[in-house]
């Protein structure tokens, strides 16, 4: 009699697991379709402020402030920097049309990061938007000046900082 | 049935699933109606005074503050003031009341749709700015990165 107490005892006990598996059956496909519809992340922005200028005159030599005037059918560019002549800073100036009903937001890539590649200090944009111009299309052009790829979708893709730092404006 | 490695799976991504949304959270709560507009930003939300936009209102922290033109529109006179009173006050009420943790800066995350008029996103904007909020984050739709123009990553933080 004692000897199958013991063997009693020693015998596996199953544990139940069905509904602890049923409640991550349940739980993961509602966190993973949750997930997958909040992907939220943000555009860093201001207002132009009243700030004293102490940046060393060597580094404002080369950094300029893009300008970008969106309408509704146009992007104009244009660059300011006070150490730099009014002749130079014409010339990086442009307008870019809208093609097929688009921005030319391939155009504009490039015309920043040839800036950038002259004026490397330059990180600040000032966005000035029409009235009627759409918030979307303010969005897209912001991801455009933010970042250029070099050789895109190859193993050597490099990403450059273009001008990161937006300040809105509006038309005047 | 042998379900415990399983279990074991299940446990993992679970676990991993909870945390991302616990560092995901940050007090953001996308305001019903919003169609935010798609960007490849990738810069992580900040908490701020949550400010959400659509074609009917202006809502601050979920409260209805100013009601908007058809479309979202708002009108001549309201241009002309440069500021939108009940905005203006509600953001600075609502900051000072806020439960502040150091290192919290006076920031405005504004939610606005993507169909909206321009001018009257940045006339919230300037409103927040009489009440001393300079600085912005657009909340945005995040899309993956497309190879070639524009691809975007961490953007640096706005003076």
């Amino acid at each position: 009699m004692r000897f199958s107490r013991f063997k009693r005892a020693k015998e596996e006990v199953e544990v139940n697991l069905l509904p602890v598996m049923n409640l991550f059956v349940t739980l993961i496909p509602f966190l993973l379709l949750a997930a997958a519809s909040y992907h939220v992340s943000v555009i860093p922005t201001s207002l132009p402020q009243k700030a004293d200028d102490k940046t060393d005159a060597e580094v404002a030599a080369r950094a300029v402030t893009v300008s970008l005037l969106i309408e509704k059918d146009r992007i104009e560019l244009s660059a300011s920097n006070a150490q730099v002549d009014k002749k130079t800073l014409a010339k990086l100036g442009m307008v870019l049309e809208k093609k097929d009903g688009k921005f030319d937001l391939e155009a504009l890539s490039k015309v920043l990061y040839q800036i950038k590649m002259r004026y490397d200090q330059s990180d600040t944009l000032i966005v000035s938007p029409a009235d009627e111009v759409v918030y979307r299309d303010v969005v897209e052009v912001l991801d455009t000046t933010r970042e250029y790829a070099v050789n895109p979708g190859t193993e050597k893709e490099m990403r450059i900082p273009l001008f990161p730092v937006v300040v809105m404006s509006s038309k005047v | 049935m042998q379900v415990t490695s399983l279990l074991d799976m299940f446990a993992i991504i679970l676990f991993f699933l909870l945390i991302s949304f616990q560092a995901e959270d940050k007090e953001f709560i996308l305001h019903a109606g919003v169609d935010l507009p798609s960007s490849t930003a990738r810069s992580p939300l900040k908490p701020g005074v949550n400010v959400a936009i659509t074609e009917d209102a202006v809502y601050v922290e979920g409260h209805k503050v100013h009601a908007l033109q058809k479309g979202g529109t708002v009108t001549e006179e309201e241009l002309q003031k440069g500021k939108l009173e009940r905005v203006s006050r509600a953001v600075a009420l609502i900051w000072r009341n806020k439960d502040k943790e150091e290192g919290d800066d006076n920031i405005v995350v504004i939610q606005a749709g993507q169909g909206l008029p321009y001018k009257t996103i940045h006339l919230v904007m300037r409103s927040a700015a009489h009440a001393g909020f300079f600085r912005f984050r657009l909340a945005v739709d995040k899309k993956s990165s497309v190879s070639g123009v524009g691809v975007s990553r961490d953007a640096e933080e706005s003076p």
